[in-house]
């Protein structure tokens, strides 16, 4: 790794997803520098219940605490519900929020439209995978990219070479790996005749699958209103690889809070709290012994079946 | 204007218009694209060597796509390039080279998905149209807008917006809509689905996908199965679009082009196909408060079709009726039999270039872009040198046997194999 990181990259922010104002607080101890909290309209696939005022709460204690928050708008967004999209970016522009991160370029005109200044995240999902494209957005205003998941550390540290922006990338938690809008588990119990499992889309409850041929794969997925979602079948964890990571420069490291529990979350923020300040301090090299068992206690804490992994940190993908 | 008022105003509003729509048919080779053009298509969507989602179909060389366009236009009809795939880093650097090579070849536009490319095109090739991709999974009109003022000339909207959703956009911008009408669709959000690389470390998003969702899966909640029997299982496999019932609908929608999906499907299935869509549009517009469906439209898709239909999101989101649960049998009713070559009108007799076995006593129809369509029994097979064959046994192999009707070059032999799905 050659390229010098800046200031601001020898300290990147510990990003993590929250579900409501108790685990705010206890995630701010654990030593999150942002959060990440879901519209209660835009937002998909992200934690909790939250309301306008919620939110607007948590913006308000978080930045008591000096903490940030980002909103997830992140939905694909359908003509019916466009007409509540600029009341939404007034709330969050009023609020204060540190950020939107968006998905459909409709937010982007909104916020435009609306005047917000309200810094913009670019999440394109898995489509965020080369710097030319998450240039586009910079050239317009965008200050930063939540790049896809499904890049190697080569392709990282070329976009960190190729780009200005703001780079977020996911370290820890599962990933969507699909997102249709089709009502998959619905129709299915529909086909079946199973009345007695009851409304599949509104309570959101996780199930999961495993295709014929891989038995030890497990893959969640659940229903909502947007259809139907499916994740990853480990939880990335690069907590042990950060020796890797961290000198290429991203300026934030987001925890996915999505189906973990609240220990697990607080455990996991704990953990990498503690590995940043080694690597701002220059002694992470030297306690990689210490990273590595840090994982272990985390692993202890995993739901059987669901390992650990680099996603593709260190992959290459044929097409 | 309330919510209600703008409802009922869209749900009524018919767009009128003079001219026809486009229709786009895919085009896997060189010669399915001769084909889909002299059976009716307005134009054609082909892939490149690079930066397509079809890295399996047989793509296009610059020197075919020169062909390719200079067939269609002497025949009035365009091409468009699918280059389509979400670039990585080290795709980028080939990216002006490659477009300025296939604007060089005389096509009319790209079919894009990635900022990326839209913007190299713009500066290198600024001549060819700009045509975003269904793979970016544009839902409604702000986005449709955003992406006019970034001067794209034609937005493929997602297939997961209705027609309420599509007249609303076209009501909202003054842009070109294309929206897929035919084919396979991906049961996600296109774009949004990475499992073949989860899968199987082949990026779908490049032109690796191996359809996982077309693969069977055993469903749990918690430590329970939900899926009875192996013969049930969980998928997330959707049945193929099909509209051609539908076409003042989507006429008077508004809809520019009519998309047919299947880069990689046979010349029997795009001639097919392609050629009900041509009439259809074409009946409609020789008197639109006149038009009624002809069922033998159908019928012959039917012929072409290896999965069971059905319209989509067009009208309401997709339920269990359309989605396939099991197995299935992926062979179309009909063999693609062969390409009628010549006919010796002298002798009565066909030149056929095979392209499915088939022999003397069996029943093959014939059908073409100008209207031929019969069946008979095939009498004796001769080849090139007039020796009597046992059967049309080779891929490609030139063979003669007497035919019952005058023929035509581009006029396509198949013979049913098996019962027509009955699906719509």
């Amino acid at each position: 790794m050659t390229k010098q990181v800046n200031d601001r990259q020898m300290k990147p922010e510990l990003l993590v997803t929250v579900r409501d104002l108790e685990e705010l607080r206890s995630l701010a101890g654990a030593g999150a520098d942002a959060f990440s909290i879901g519209d209660p309209y835009f937002g998909v696939r992200t934690p909790g219940d939250w309301t306008l005022e919620t939110v607007t709460e948590a913006i308000l204690i978080a930045h008591k605490l000096a903490k940030k928050v980002y909103i997830s708008m992140n939905l694909l967004i359908h003509d019916t519900d466009l007409e509540r999209l600029p009341e939404h970016m007034r709330v969050w522009t009023e609020a204060g929020a540190d950020g939107i991160m968006f998905g459909d370029p409709a937010v982007y005109m909104v916020a435009k439209e609306i005047g917000s200044l309200v810094p913009l995240h670019w999440s394109g999902e898995m489509t965020t995978t080369n710097y030319q494209a998450i240039n586009y957005w910079g050239k317009r205003g965008v200050s930063r990219s939540v790049l896809a998941r499904e890049l190697n550390l080569e392709q990282l540290q070329s976009m960190r070479e190729h780009t200005p922006m703001e780079l977020q990338v996911h370290i820890h938690g599962a990933t969507c790996i699909y997102h249709s809008k089709r009502s998959l588990l619905s129709n299915y119990k529909s086909h079946l005749n199973r009345d007695e499992l009851g409304q599949i889309g509104l309570d959101a409850k996780v199930f999961h699958v495993i295709e014929r041929e891989r038995l030890d794969e497990t893959f969640p997925l659940f229903e909502d209103k947007h259809g139907t979602h499916m994740f990853s079948s480990e939880d990335f964890c690069y907590l042990d690889v950060l020796n890797e990571v961290l000198p290429l420069g991203i300026d934030s490291l987001k925890i996915e809070g999505l189906l973990m529990e609240r220990m697990r979350l607080e455990a996991s923020v704990r953990a990498y709290r503690k590995a940043i300040d080694w690597w701002t301090e220059g002694t992470l090299d030297g306690n990689m012994k210490e990273l590595e068992r840090m994982k272990d206690e985390l692993l202890a804490l995993q739901p059987e079946g669901r390992p650990f992994g680099y996603g593709f940190l260190f992959k290459e993908q044929v097409y | 204007m309330n919510q209600e008022v703008v409802k009922k105003m869209t749900s009524k509003q018919r767009y009128v218009r003079r001219d026809k729509p486009e229709i786009l048919a895919p085009a896997g080779s060189l010669e399915k694209l001769k084909f889909a053009v002299t059976y009716g298509a307005d134009a054609v969507y082909i892939g490149g060597q690079a930066y397509g989602l079809r890295s399996n179909a047989d793509n296009f060389s610059f020197e075919e796509m020169r062909e390719g366009s200079e067939f269609a236009a002497a025949r009035g009809a365009k091409v468009y390039v699918a280059t389509n795939i979400y670039a990585h880093n080290e795709d980028i650097d080939g990216i002006a080279a490659y477009l300025r090579s296939i604007a060089d070849a005389g096509v009319t536009g790209i079919i894009v998905a990635d900022p990326a490319i839209i913007e190299t095109c713009q500066h290198v090739a600024p001549e060819l149209e700009v045509h975003l991709s269904t793979q970016q999974s544009t839902t409604n009109w702000r986005s449709v807008q955003f992406w006019k003022e970034q001067g794209v000339h034609r937005v493929v909207l997602a297939r997961e917006v209705g027609f309420e959703e599509i007249r609303k956009i076209k009501d909202q911008v003054d842009i070109e809509i294309e929206q897929f009408v035919h084919g396979a669709m991906c049961s996600s959000y296109s774009g949004r689905c990475v499992l073949s690389n989860h899968f199987t470390d082949r990026d779908s998003n490049r032109g690796g996908c191996c359809q996982s969702c077309r693969w069977q899966y055993d469903l749990f909640l918690e430590e329970e199965s939900i899926t009875p029997t192996k013969d049930e299982p969980f998928m997330m496999s959707s049945k193929d679009l099909c509209m051609i019932e539908h076409i003042p609908d989507i006429i008077e929608a508004g809809i520019d082009s009519l998309k047919i999906e299947g880069r990689m499907r046979s010349i029997h299935y795009v001639a097919t196909v392609v050629h009900a869509y041509r009439q259809a549009v074409d009946r409609y517009f020789e008197n639109p408060a006149e038009y009624t469906f002809d069922s033998q439209w159908l019928v012959e898709i039917e012929k072409a079709a290896n999965r069971p239909l059905n319209t989509g999101f067009f009208f309401e989101a997709p339920d269990e009726e359309d989605h396939i649960f099991g197995p299935e049998d992926k062979r179309t009713p009909f063999d693609f039999c062969g390409v009628v070559k010549r006919y010796d009108v002298a002798r009565g007799m066909v030149n056929i270039q095979q392209r499915n076995h088939f022999k003397p006593g069996q029943m093959i129809e014939f059908f073409g872009p100008t209207g031929v369509k019969f069946r008979q029994i095939v009498e004796e097979i001769f080849d090139d040198e007039g020796t009597k064959l046992t059967a049309a046994r080779h891929p490609m192999q030139s063979v003669w046997f007497k035919v019952d009707q005058p023929v035509s070059e581009y006029d396509l032999v198949r013979r049913q194999i098996k019962q027509v799905l009955k699906t719509l």
